[in-house]
């Protein structure tokens, strides 16, 4: 039971992002592992229906299991021919989080794990892609890596996380000792463990680990950011509203123009968050052409926004209506702009489905903007107070999950009176999904100590 | 006086039999050298066998063609099968022994081996030749030359005896230690430690008032702990629980400044699950009572084993304690407990075939390797045993897995672990305990059995096709949907079964522990017969249940061996140079150079291993390997 089996070796498939997390306008994912046609072709929809080509770049969508999310280029390198020596996938997606964060829960659903530091180059040397000079430079590469890796988790874990982890596997540790100790020592006349006593402390540890994972929305935002996009019929107010919330922020703006004429990006701070404004070109449909060019940059950057602003003229309602009815599915505010003037209304439009919620403001009067930014906040899930422990890493998010759900099992195990060693295993892997974060090991070391300090055995 | 062997055993306990059985089956001309030729396999501590982890051990020793389980059958006097209200991997069998009659049969088994003799004698000086050993001595100067030696002294090496603060020199009452033999380690550079272990008084049952005591009896019919045992005609005798009260406690109290545990006469390390008595009342000091199992030694003898009162108190102590204890009153001793320290060879220092790495041809197995328990020296016994024998033939070493034994789980573990007492198994060792049963044993090591030449091919066919029928059947049975009738359903109802909401496969209803084969049979009538035999078609149907019913688990672990089987199987050279890693980490480099891991898999088993060291280690190997490959194209 007790040793935890890791998952790492060289059959299954791993996948990582390949560049700097963070605000880029690209952003590319890899993944290696034997035989990746099947892979690649459940997460990528091809726009021709040709067959592409290893080592050939090809346009199309992204999908999951909801549906496609984003247009994206990918490249499928066949083993032996790739960096790794096994097939190996790159996704180059737009940069946004939100759409990276997607893609690579897509790419576990699809059968992924997400790689450790190093572990594509270790697999490069493993089937022989490197030479010994390399092979040497990895080395040395991996070791520095690890302690930068275990200099960042130190950080990250001083700030609680390693001790509420800790916390969680010190109460986990006695149950799978009392069950163990009940399925070695059948003969030691214990007390019979009561299902309920069990039960609750699994809920319980489940519940701790289900609120670190709560936390990580916040952690991951105050680490990679956000790209928040102002969209909207032209004449809607974007421009005033972006310059606005720009000179809020003037002192930490760094503006600088887009890669297109049209799209023009500032970063600032919202509250401690680094957040990305993106201003586009207003959406209508009778533009002419180098408009309508950038109409449709600005559609897309829609699609690759953690958050957008949908802009309304509230003197004006009607102006926004048909874009609205194209873009309200995506997770955005709908703004009312200019409510200082004198024919405003409240506007009687249906919300789409992605409404976050309705803020009126006017940039003139600066009314209603603290709201709107509580309203961005809240949006992209970065509001709230520390609580200490913060996830700031997807890979972390990950582990915890899997956590939960072995927990689960273990509860479910333990309400259906299921004989305790099945129990064990459920809750075996629990700890061992906390330990990957941790870096501790030795259970079955641990639980056989418990045992034998809580219970007196020896017939 | 000299002769000839192909391998020599030194040690005739429960290790030393297991090796020179499996090692003359092999076709070695062996020798078992021993104290007493008729005094093989004796039951020094409890007379029992198996029971949790232990039981899976010798079922697996019995699937390998090993004696351990039919001398239990044959010299059983009661038998159990523990843990019948749980799931089947942790079920076990566990038998009282007459003491007497175990090591008479398994002196009678080892006359009737070809290519055995059992020489009395004890072993003296170890010879080597060009590092290789070459032969042994005994104490009497008799040179056996050998080409292989498999050493299973137990406690004998340069043992002492504590009773009391009083000192005797012996592995058990009443026997010499091997103390020429202790000397020989330390020329041929092995690092040495001492251990402890410590046996109980023993009672005469004439003079026990078992009317104050619980009865224990056996299972009824007697479970067999040989899975060739097909069943067992044998009346059964019953053991009986009594418990030690506030007044035992407080003479031992009272007396712990004459223990040589507590006034630090013993340096040896002992086990936490058997402690002492004093222990127990030290550590659990508000405890009011400890249970004391009262178990007979023999079927007609005049003794009992107090099981829970091991101690080395001095005489008078013992006797004034357990006089506090209800129905031992005026219980008389026939010996009194004693605790005895000896000489191991921490096993960081073996392969996995249990040969010393810096001796070849030298292995090693049981107590001397720091381990406890008559199961678990047998194990070793055997697995030494098998590989000295493979060895003289020029063959391929056995080695199995984590996820195939608990005989690869206890000896990984003895090479990949700090031990701070005496090892011994327990079910919570095995990560893959699930697969790993006492019902399954021969199904899982037929095909190794037979490989090395312990069991014949027709022992293994009979095996895989009862492999083979269940398996399917499981599938069957896991595929087949739910289309009953009212009638079906409304006979489901009365064993408690509810007709699922939606259709169904069979699999998920059995899926269900409480819902045995039985049941689904009372229902839609019994499953085909594959077996005319009805030992067979009952380990058939036992199979299909434990396989429609566990699937998912079952199919998870597997997924999971799979995966470790890859690391073990890549193999890290015994003089790799882990100085020259310049990027392992401190901690890492001290645990590799210690344990020296034979593959990647055990590397990563180390405590202070992690997995970055791990790939470090991978990349050190692919250099290692294209140096090789360079010296050999040059």
């Amino acid at each position: 039971m007790a040793r935890a089996v890791s998952s790492e070796s060289g059959s299954d498939i791993v996948v990582a992002r390949a560049t700097a997390a963070g605000q880029a306008p690209v952003a590319i994912v890899r993944a290696s592992g034997p035989d990746l046609d099947a892979f690649l072709e459940r997460l990528f929809k091809p726009s021709s229906s040709a067959r592409p080509e290893p080592g050939r770049l090809v346009l199309g969508r992204l999908a999951d299991a909801e549906g496609e999310f984003d247009e994206a280029l990918a490249v499928l390198w066949k083993a032996p021919h790739s960096y790794t020596g096994e097939d190996v996938v790159e996704f180059h997606t737009h940069g946004s989080p939100a759409i990276v964060g997607r893609l690579l829960e897509a790419c576990v659903a699809a059968g992924a794990r997400i790689a450790r530091p190093g572990e594509f180059t270790r697999r490069a040397y493993s089937n022989g892609r490197m030479d010994l000079a390399q092979a040497e430079a990895v080395c040395d590469l991996i070791a520095s890596q690890t302690e930068a890796a275990g200099r960042a988790a130190l950080a990250q874990l001083s700030g609680g996380l390693s001790a509420t982890l800790h916390a969680i596997r010190d109460a986990l540790v006695p149950v799978v000792a009392e069950l163990e100790a009940h399925i070695d020592f059948p003969d030691e006349g214990l007390e019979t463990a009561t299902r309920e006593r069990i039960g609750a402390a699994i809920d319980d540890c489940a519940c701790r680990v289900r609120s670190l994972i709560e936390s990580s929305t916040r952690g991951m935002r105050l680490k990679d950011g956000a790209r928040v996009v102002l969209a909207g019929p032209p004449n809607a107010g974007k421009s005033s509203l972006f310059n606005l919330l720009l000179r809020r922020e003037r002192a930490l703006v760094t503006p600088h123009a887009g890669t297109t004429r049209d799209t023009i990006e500032a970063d600032i701070d919202l509250a401690g968050v680094p957040v990305t404004l993106v201003d586009t070109a207003g959406l209508r449909d009778d533009a002419e052409e180098i408009e309508a060019m950038g109409i449709g940059r600005a559609r897309a950057e829609l699609a690759g926004a953690d958050l957008t602003l949908f802009l309304a003229d509230s003197s004006r309602p009607d102006d926004a209506l048909a874009e609205y009815a194209l873009h309200g599915a995506v997770p955005h505010v709908l703004v009312f702009t200019k409510t200082d003037l004198p024919d405003s209304r409240e506007p009687n439009v249906a919300r789409g489905p992605g409404c976050r919620r309705v803020v009126r403001i006017s940039c003139e009067t600066k009314e209603g903007v603290g709201e709107l930014e509580t309203a961005i906040l809240e949006a992209i899930g970065a509001s709230g107070e520390d609580a200490g422990a913060l996830v700031t890493s997807r890979r972390h998010v990950h582990a915890l999950a899997e956590s939960v759900a072995s927990l689960q099992r273990a509860g479910e195990g333990v309400a259906s009176s299921l004989s305790p060693e099945f129990i064990v295993v459920d809750l075996t892997e629990a700890v061992a999904s906390l330990d990957l974060i941790t870096g501790r090991g030795e259970l079955d070391e641990d639980v056989l100590d418990a045992i034998f300090s809580t219970f007196c055995l020896g017939k | 006086m000299t002769d000839r062997f192909d391998i020599v055993v030194v040690g005739g306990g429960h290790a030393g039999i297991e090796a020179a059985h499996a090692a003359a089956k092999l076709g070695c001309r062996t020798a078992l050298l021993t104290m007493d030729p008729q005094a093989v396999g004796r039951l020094s501590c409890n007379p029992a066998m198996g029971g949790l982890g232990k039981g899976h051990l010798v079922r697996e020793i019995d699937a390998m063609g090993g004696l351990q389980a039919r001398a239990t059958d044959a010299a059983g006097i009661q038998f159990r099968l523990l843990n019948r209200s749980k799931g089947p991997a942790v079920r076990a069998p566990r038998v009282q022994l007459d003491k007497d009659l175990y090591p008479t049969w398994m002196a009678g088994a080892l006359a009737r081996v070809e290519n055995l003799v059992v020489i009395p004698g004890t072993g003296g000086e170890i010879h080597t030749s060009g590092g290789r050993v070459s032969a042994i001595t005994t104490e009497d100067g008799v040179r056996l030359e050998c080409r292989a030696l498999v050493l299973t002294t137990g406690t004998f090496l340069n043992g002492v005896m504590h009773c009391g603060l009083v000192q005797t020199k012996g592995g058990r009452v009443g026997e010499q230690p091997s103390e020429r033999l202790a000397d020989s380690f330390l020329a041929l550079g092995l690092e040495t430690s001492r251990l402890k272990t410590g046996t109980p008084a023993r009672l005469r049952k004439s003079s026990i008032d078992f009317s104050k005591c619980d009865v224990q009896p056996g299972d009824d019919p007697a479970p067999p702990m040989s899975i060739r045992t097909r069943s067992l005609d044998v009346e059964q005798v019953c053991c009986w629980l009594t418990r030690t009260t506030e007044r035992t406690h407080d003479i031992i109290r009272g007396n712990l400044d004459k223990s040589p545990m507590y006034t630090g006469r013993i340096e040896g390390v002992g086990p936490r699950y058997c402690p002492s008595i004093e222990d127990k009342i030290v550590r659990f000091e508000d405890r009011t009572s400890h249970q004391i199992f009262l178990e007979p030694e023999s079927r007609g003898g005049d003794t009992i084993y107090p099981n829970g009162v091991s101690t080395s108190l001095p005489a008078d102590v013992q006797e004034a304690f357990l006089h506090t204890v209800p129905g031992l009153e005026n219980c008389e001793f026939v010996r009194h407990g004693y605790a005895v320290e000896y000489t191991c060879v921490p096993p960081h220092q073996l392969r996995h075939t249990l040969e010393v790495r810096d001796v070849p041809g030298l292995y090693l197995a049981g107590q001397i390797n720091g381990t406890s328990g008559y199961e678990e020296a047998a194990g070793q016994g055997l697995m030494a045993g098998i590989n000295a024998a493979l060895a003289c033939k020029n063959e391929e070493p056995l080695l199995l897995g984590r996820g195939e034994a608990y005989l690869a789980v206890m000896i990984d573990d003895l090479l990949s672990k700090n031990h701070r007492e005496p090892y011994r198994l327990f079910t919570s060792r095995a990560e893959f305990r699930l697969l790993l049963r006492c019902d399954n044993a021969d199904l899982r090591l037929a095909s190794h059995a037979c490989r090395v030449g312990l069991i014949d091919e027709r022992e293994l066919e009979q095996v895989a096709a009862l492999r083979e029928a269940s398996r399917a059947e499981a599938e069957r049975l896991a595929s087949t949907p739910l289309r009953h009738s009212d009638a079906d359903w409304n006979a489901a109802a009365e064993a408690g079964i509810e007709r699922p909401a939606k259709m169904s496969m069979l699999g998920q209803i059995m899926s269900r522990p409480e819902i045995g084969l039985d049941t689904y049979e009372r229902i839609l009538g019994p499953i085909e017969r594959h077996f005319d035999d009805e030992y067979w078609h009952q380990r058939y149907r036992e199979q299909v249940e434990i396989e429609v019913t566990y699937a998912g688990y079952f199919e998870k672990q597997a997924r999971q061996v799979e995966r470790i089987r890859q690391m073990d199987e890549e193999r890290v050279p015994v003089d790799m140079d882990y100085d020259a890693i310049a990027s392992l980490r401190t901690e890492a480099r001290r645990a590799l150079e210690r344990f020296r891991p034979e593959t990647v898999g055990q590397a990563s088993r180390l405590a202070g291993v992690n997995p970055a060291d791990v790939d470090v280690l991978l990349v050190a190997l692919r250099r290692w390997k294209d140096r090789v490959s360079l010296k050999v194209g040059s």
